[in-house]
């Protein structure tokens, strides 16, 4: 799947921009997040 | 040791069958993450089972998959008889509309379907797949972070389409297998013995395969690198050795001479 690195990229450009906002810890985090919780959180700055 | 763990259950959170062993189930080796299960994986089977629907009208219940203790399971319900009766009407309307679409569902007539979904993935779908992935791959640095889930979708649907038309293919290979199949019984088998399987095994994987790779459409994967794995590779060649001495016995069952002038 040639997607696969690109939505990667951008998962661990959202995971930086929630940590940053210090929405969670660190950028790996996003992972343990849902779909809904991430947009919530580029959203209000909190899932 | 001072206690024992809680029980572990496995029942499925929904009513219906569940697999491991079917479409991304055969992909997915591992528990998934939360964001993977309902990000990605949500994505490719809603553009999936949009995409059979379009094609040959079979209309798959939800939820499509279920999560037991993080590992993934999708949902076989599309096959229950209350989902067939409530995809009959569809199915039928789609077979006086493009016959050799649902061609490909029934393994006797599934040849007639092939080239048309192998002329579409090689001549539409797959240059628009790595155009997409190649303008996305010119915005994910650059795009602010609240316009990256809208790339994120865009990609999932595409990729969903893309498996859909590796279910199409693959789901061919395998009723074309059931016709080779039929045919060794029905003319070769009582001559012979022994069954088509040597002639669909013993094939050699590509020289540089990529790990994640799934290389054939047998599924042949390789082993994750493990110790043991390692120390099993010289018999596992021995295996496959005998593997491709049985399909070149079965390709020639008389002797070459007998073929070739």
């Amino acid at each position: 799947m040639i997607a696969w690195p690109v939505m990667r990229r951008a998962v661990m450009r959202i995971g930086g921009a929630l940590a940053a906002d210090r929405v969670i810890g660190d950028p790996d985090d996003v992972f343990f997040l849902t779909r809904a919780e991430v947009l919530a959180g580029l959203e209000s700055g909190g899932p | 040791m001072t206690a024992l763990p809680p029980d572990v259950s496995w029942g499925s959170p929904a009513r219906g069958a569940y697999t491991r062993t079917l479409r991304l189930g055969e992909w997915i080796s591992g528990p998934v993450t939360p964001l993977f299960e309902s990000w990605l994986l949500t994505a490719m089977e809603d553009r999936l089972h949009r995409q059979l629907d379009q094609w040959i009208g079979q209309r798959a219940p939800r939820p499509h998959h279920v999560i037991v203790n993080g590992w993934y399971f999708y949902s076989l319900n599309w096959l229950g008889p209350a989902a067939m009766v409530r995809s009959l009407p569809s199915i039928l309307w789609h077979l006086v509309r493009a016959p050799r679409r649902v061609a490909g569902v029934i393994p006797p007539t599934v040849r007639h379907s092939y080239p048309l979904f192998e002329r579409e993935w090689r001549e539409e779908l797959l240059p628009r797949y790595r155009a997409g992935v190649a303008r996305a791959e010119g915005r994910v640095d650059t795009l602010p972070p609240s316009e990256l889930p809208a790339l994120i979708d865009e990609m999932a649907a595409l990729a969903g389409e893309y498996f859909a038309s590796i279910v199409a293919l693959a789901g061919a290979a395998y009723k074309m297998e059931m016709n080779l199949a039929r045919f060794y019984r029905r003319h070769l088998g009582g001559l012979l013995g022994g069954s088509h399987l040597p002639l669909v095994s013993g094939f050699e994987p590509p020289a540089r395969p990529d790990a994640h790779a799934v290389v054939s459409l047998d599924w042949w994967q390789a082993a994750w690198p493990t110790s043991a794995a390692a120390s099993n590779a010289s018999e596992a060649a021995r295996d496959h050795d005998r593997l491709v001495e049985a399909r070149h016995s079965a390709s020639c069952p008389f002797g070459r001479s007998r073929f070739v002038s």
